[in-house]
């Protein structure tokens, strides 16, 4: 079962069930499986322990903490809802009071220090007792994980802005009208970006449906663009990341309809292009979701509009990247609400 | 999300929500699982005060890592899963502080029963097995316990355990085995009652893949 715990824990003929492993195991022929049966038969009829009150309330008061400080950590970044909750996280607990909202905190401190040292083992688990774990570790870098990931994300995304809009200049060999169609650009996604994470669903609902409906006339709540993004497993997060806080520049815009165009308004839509309005090269084209896709989306999302859906491939396979605020899910092009396809998931919101 | 979630959303669903920021749908989870989940930890680490610590720190994980969830089990599987590992994890704290232990499974002591610590423990028969799984190496006891005690199939443990189902089979007949010796002044108790077959369990995987 785990491939780290004390070798003596072992048993080293355990896997190999046949032969006298067997013969063993199921016992001699005076012993036979009748009287094994029997310790079976005793061992069922053993009635289930009751868990005390006295442990429920303090793991109640545990997740309780750690609700309230996974509120208090993505408050910042995260939307309406999940914003609003923060104080119901603390109080909404089934330990209940403040009294159990302190203890609470108390626990919670012996509970992550308890995590630290258990977070190495209580990780992915193996797939096989000898295959060494993968993935693990994540509790007890949770917080390491969190915060230089933003950072370090701001930084290079920033980096990435500068190097567009002075590539833009480049380009357009002094041409100001392009170099200022990317700084809007920019601008445009930058400021959907920024007001995102303080808008409700619902803003972020009237914007996509707006854009939808002035691009296709049938109101699709979200469109897909096709961007072309290697997204890997490990990167998964960092990459969403980044781009839901520095969308792609506007280096090179192209008209939907493949030709050449004006500049993406001010409107901030910008990962939502409206009708004739070009979409920049980085996000590629933008098009309506098939009915299927948007089902399966807004099955996923739970209805929530999400805030880009991109095709894309993930670990080389293509795939439907679909990011709501803090949550992202790689989906098979086949999506539907029966079959998900689901490849994997990753929370955004810490 | 659908209607029929919101009158009894799934264990997937209660945990996508709470990995989306619902504040109460992990304690639901909770909530709806924790009398198994406190027997698997009670019965793996034998001891009241360590099973509390151990589920204290497996439902933190789990809290934490609910986006890490891929969906490839059902989420009782991935919750189980967490909580054998925590045990065990204890248990190997433990062992590795212990003094005047050979390392040898056969060589653990018997320990003691602890009267009053468990609730439900209040009958001489129950005291002999707790005291018996005592004396079974943590990985047969595991085996044993979500096999024998709890009903899990095998195939259930096997997942649950990581481990594959022959090696599950072969866990739970040595524990058997070892277990005899301790049990046999009780087995003629139940010997009439046994008429059942050694169930593999009853599977608990009611949500296919969560």
């Amino acid at each position: 079962m785990s491939g780290d715990w004390p070798p003596e824990w072992d048993d080293p003929e355990e896997d190999f069930p046949s032969g006298a492993e067997q013969q063993d195991a199921t016992g001699s022929a005076e012993m036979g499986e009748a009287r094994l049966a029997e310790v079976t038969a005793y061992l069922v009829s053993v009635p289930a322990p009751v868990m005390p009150d006295a442990v429920a309330a303090r793991i109640s008061a545990a997740l309780a903490a750690e609700a309230a400080a996974r509120a208090a950590n993505s408050t910042p970044a995260a939307d309406g809802t999940q914003a609003g909750d923060g104080t119901r996280a603390a109080n909404g607990t089934r330990a209940g009071d403040g009294t159990q909202a302190e203890a609470a905190a108390a626990e919670g401190g012996t509970g992550a220090g308890a995590t630290a040292d258990g977070g190495r083992t209580l990780g992915t688990p193996p797939a096989r007792a000898r295959v060494r774990r993968h993935g693990g570790g994540a509790r007890g870098h949770h917080g390491f994980r969190s915060i230089p990931v933003k950072a370090v994300t701001s930084v290079m995304a920033g980096l990435v802005v500068i190097a567009g809009i002075g590539y833009g200049i480049s380009r357009t060999n002094g041409s100001t009208d392009s170099s200022s169609s990317a700084a809007s650009g920019s601008a445009s996604e930058n400021t959907f970006a920024a007001a995102a994470p303080e808008a409700s669903s619902a803003s972020s609902a009237s914007a996509s449906s707006a854009a939808g409906a002035g691009s296709h006339g049938i109101s699709p709540q979200f469109v897909v663009t096709a961007s072309g993004t290697k997204y890997q497993a490990a990167t998964l997060a960092s990459q969403v990341r980044a781009r839901l806080s520095h969308p792609p520049v506007a280096s090179s815009p192209v008209a939907s309809n493949g030709g050449p165009s004006s500049v993406p308004g001010p409107s901030g839509t910008s990962s939502v292009p409206a009708a004739g309005a070009s979409k920049t090269a980085a996000v590629g084209v933008a098009h309506a979701p098939t009915t299927a896709l948007r089902a399966c989306v807004l099955h996923l999302t739970g209805g929530q509009p999400p805030r880009f859906v991109d095709r894309a491939t993930y670990q080389g396979d293509p795939a439907y990247v679909i990011v709501t605020s803090n949550h992202v899910w790689v989906v098979g092009l086949g999506c539907t609400t029966a079959n998900e396809e689901l490849i994997t998931s990753v929370a955004l919101g810490s | 999300m659908s209607d029929q979630e919101s009158a009894e959303p799934s264990d997937a669903s209660l945990l996508r929500r709470h990995a989306d920021g619902d504040p109460e749908a992990f304690g639901v989870l909770f909530k709806r699982h924790s009398a198994r989940l406190w027997a698997v930890a009670l019965r793996i680490t034998c001891n009241p005060d360590d099973a509390a610590d151990a589920l204290q720190d497996a439902m933190i994980s789990a809290f934490r890592r609910a986006g890490d969830f891929r969906g490839e089990s059902a989420v009782t599987t991935w919750l189980h899963r967490i909580v054998v590992n925590a045990s065990l994890d204890l248990l190997r704290r433990r062992s590795a502080r212990s003094v005047g232990w050979s390392g040898d499974p056969d060589d653990l002591p018997v320990l003691e029963p602890q009267q009053g610590t468990d609730s439900a423990s209040g009958t001489e028969s129950r005291l002999d097995v707790d005291a018996a799984l005592r004396t079974l190496p943590p990985p047969q006891r595991a085996a044993l316990v979500l096999v024998d005690m709890l009903g899990y199939s095998v195939a259930d443990a096997s997942r649950i355990l990581g481990v594959s189902e022959g090696t599950v089979k072969s866990r739970c007949a040595r524990g058997r085995m070892k277990l005899l010796p301790h049990l046999s002044h009780l087995r003629s108790d139940y010997s009439r009652e046994r008429n059942q077959p050694v169930a593999d369990g009853v599977s608990f995987e009611q949500e296919g893949g969560a």
